[in-house]
């Protein structure tokens, strides 16, 4: 957006206090200067598209477009809950799981209140909590790590909501559930445990669960899922929530009613019938992510431990070997990646996890990047 | 309820839609849906995003739509918000511009979302009557206000006011941010967006769900002076950065440019509400005066219950609300020439066989 320089100007009506002092969500970059197709690895999108059902709902839904959808997505709640053996009611369905933090911060946090999240944490929170006046404590993420004990450490009476994405993005630190649980049994009971997860599909470690079954006799906490990532629909904006019922019920009350659209619902009740899609999108990770990580290692760079669709790369600080002048040498050869500078990573790129081909353009690029 | 919750949800209570039952044969004329369907070209664009884009994140500014929409309604691109719908607009606006420290205006029979908003966000509020005539009278706005919101035409009623009006209101109360909903304005209103560029604290709010039968996509926007713009964008960003998915700005940015069939489809609206007003006058009924696409009619003999739900044993839905000035109103989505008829029918068949 352009700057609006009048925006003070007494003649004219100002927005409420601290609304102008947020610092709005800063985007993966979709462009590349001279590049009318470059290889987009920036915002962890599904580089196998997505179901072939999915699509084909899609379209289908396209009929009825005049029609508003069903602001209780029943079909979708229902294909979820059979998916997932979740009860329908305890589902809350959001215009992509961002808008979730958003109600769930407004249902919440009061002037004056705060929530807790990671040092690296996603920037939806911490921007959606000062919207609704709160304040964000930020607990230190030792190399990268989330630390349940600087979590908990942060945690004061004034405390509404404790953020924790696992996997975390743009990290790609994991914790195994046992550490989920140790976080949880320490928080006080009238704080609310979000639990994003719009990453664990990926994980592939033994020792991490999907936060669901715990989620389900607890009174404090929700679990956040997107079919942005795993399902390739990130264009249609569907995310849900499976919470103890008083959570989930007070977001239903200031959940804009018609908040995800036809094509969206439809779409997303045939992605989630499409396990094969599911499990070549896993397969594909679980296949490159390590190679990438070795691949990129062996070039003298750093890269964190992921559990993502993505890997974390930390480059020196070094004039021309820097994060920002590897993704800007990227970009030249039409590669966008993620700089992390707002997230206070500012030596590290963030890469999607791309095709075969992708992968291997990637490595040359940072190889040729390296040499210089 | 629970321990968590902050008082403010405790006390809300939240917008009620209308219903969406799935019955065979059903006649639904209950939600101001458009029967004729979105542009053709609108559905070829949507349908075009699913060859390889569903993966991608949309635009989060969505740019191009804001760009079409602008040179659509003669304003920059620094003057249009688009948002999911225009009630995620109509949030934004109240959380925005109409919480001051003087009360926000609006009529006592209006857009039942309007008090839910002001409960949401906190914001003291005060309900103007509509007059004897079911109008909104700008003279009845003269006293303290620190916003003022109004649908024109108002919902449910139907009712417009002109915008010399609108300009008269705006006149009266230049420091206050005034909010002009223009849901359905389109069938037979006049928009207040001339009236931007010597306003500044005016914020006109339209969809893409009525006269442009997008409504399955989620398409609203608001049109205004390039600050309110920005406070409006401020707390989209700090709500939901992608609040449009791409279908959405694909298929709005495709109907906008598809003039022809837009005028085509209002036109056949408006005409279909004649039929419907005139057919409603014949069985008796009490017709408000509407420029919206539906009515707000009522029985001087029959009760609203008695007659909605004798619509609904004939697989005919409308929409009724409690109020104690409009419980005996019926409001009816205007329909396809076909539908009209239909419900015509069952209307006189309710009444040839007396009250139930």
């Amino acid at each position: 957006m352009t700057e609006v320089a009048d925006i003070d100007r007494p003649d004219r009506p100002a927005p409420k206090p601290g609304i102008l002092d947020i610092a709005p969500y800063v985007a993966g970059k979709a462009k590349a200067v001279g590049h009318a197709h470059p290889l987009k690895l920036s915002a962890n999108e599904n580089v196998l598209g997505c179901s072939p059902a999915a699509r084909a709902a899609y379209l289908e839904a396209a009929a009825a477009m005049n029609l508003y959808p069903d602001p209780r997505a029943s079909a979708l709640r229902a294909a979820l809950a059979a998916r997932y053996r979740l009860e329908p009611d305890r589902l809350v369905f959001g215009c992509g799981s961002d808008e979730l933090f958003g109600l769930l911060c407004n249902v919440y946090v009061e002037p004056g209140d705060n929530i807790v999240q990671g040092e690296h944490g996603f920037m939806a929170w911490r921007i959606a909590a000062r919207a609704a006046g709160g304040e964000v404590k930020f607990a230190a993420q030792p190399n990268l790590r989330l630390d349940v004990d600087t979590l908990l450490a942060a945690v004061d009476e004034r405390t509404r909501i404790v953020f924790l994405a696992n996997p975390d993005n743009p990290s790609g630190s994991w914790l195994p559930h046992s550490e989920v649980v140790r976080l949880h049994e320490g928080l006080p009971a009238d704080v609310v445990l979000v639990l994003d997860y719009a990453y664990a599909e990926f994980c592939t470690d033994p020792a991490y669960e999907d936060g669901l079954d715990y989620a389900r006799d607890k009174a404090n906490v929700i679990v956040t899922r997107t079919f942005s990532k795993i399902h390739g629909l990130a264009g249609l904006r569907v995310g849900w929530g499976y919470g103890a019922p008083e959570i989930v019920f007070a977001i239903d009350r200031i959940r804009p009613p018609f908040n995800t659209s036809v094509p969206a619902q439809a779409a997303a009740v045939a992605a989630l019938t499409d396990q094969d899609f599911v499990a070549r999108s896993i397969a594909l990770v679980e296949t490159w992510r390590p190679w990438l990580t070795q691949q990129i290692g062996g070039l003298g760079l750093e890269v964190n431990p992921s559990q993502g669709n993505f890997v974390v790369v930390r480059f020196p600080n070094e004039p021309g070997g820097t994060a920002l002048d590897a993704e800007a040498f990227l970009a030249g050869r039409g590669i966008l990646v993620r700089d992390l500078v707002n997230y206070s990573m500012g030596d590290c790129l963030r890469v999607t996890v791309g095709l075969e081909e992708h992968n291997r353009a990637l490595v040359e690029a940072l190889a040729a990047f390296v040499k210089r | 309820m629970s321990r968590f919750w902050s008082a403010l949800v405790r006390d809300l209570s939240p917008y009620v839609p209308g219903e969406q039952p799935r019955i065979a044969g059903l006649i639904k004329l209950n939600t101001n849906e458009s029967p004729l369907g979105p542009s053709p070209r609108a559905l070829e664009a949507i349908r075009a995003e699913a060859a390889d884009s569903l993966r991608l994140y949309p635009d989060p500014l969505a740019t191009a739509l804001r760009e079409t929409l602008a040179a659509y309604h003669g304003v920059r691109p620094d003057q249009v918000f688009v948002g999911n719908g225009s009630d995620e607009v109509l949030a934004h606006a109240f959380a925005a511009l109409l919480k001051q420290d003087l009360p926000l205006l609006f009529p006592d029979i209006t857009y039942s979302f309007y008090p839910v908003y002001c409960r949401l966000f906190g914001i003291a509020h005060e309900t103007v009557p509509l007059d004897a005539d079911m109008r909104i009278r700008i003279a009845d706005y003269d006293r303290p206000a620190g916003a003022i919101i109004l649908a024109n035409p108002n919902a449910p009623t139907g009712v417009p006011l002109s915008r010399g009006e609108i300009a008269a209101l705006l006149e009266r109360h230049p420091d206050q941010p005034v909010v002009v909903d223009e849901a359905y304005v389109d069938f037979g209103g006049e928009t207040a967006i001339p009236l931007i560029g010597s306003h500044p604290n005016l914020l006109v709010v339209q969809t893409m769900s009525k006269s442009r039968a997008l409504a399955g996509l989620r398409v609203g926007y608001a049109i205004g002076d390039a600050g309110l713009i920005e406070a409006l964008d401020r707390v989209k960003d700090s709500f939901n950065s992608y609040p449009l998915g791409r279908p959405a700005q694909a298929g709005a940015i495709a109907s906008v440019e598809d003039e022809a069939y837009f005028q085509a489809s209002r036109t056949a609206v408006m005409a279909s509400r004649g039929r419907l007003d005139s057919g409603l006058k014949g069985l008796g009924f009490e017709v408000l005066p509407s420029a919206a696409n539906f009515v707000f009619a009522r029985h001087p003999r029959h009760s609203g219950a008695d007659l909605a739900a004798g619509l609904r044993e004939r697989a005919v839905l409308v929409r009724r609300f409690s109020g104690p000035r409009i419980a005996d109103y019926l409001r009816i989505t205007v329909g396809l020439d076909e539908q009209v008829d239909r419900l015509l029918a069952a209307l006189g068949d309710i009444l040839q066989g007396g009250t139930r």
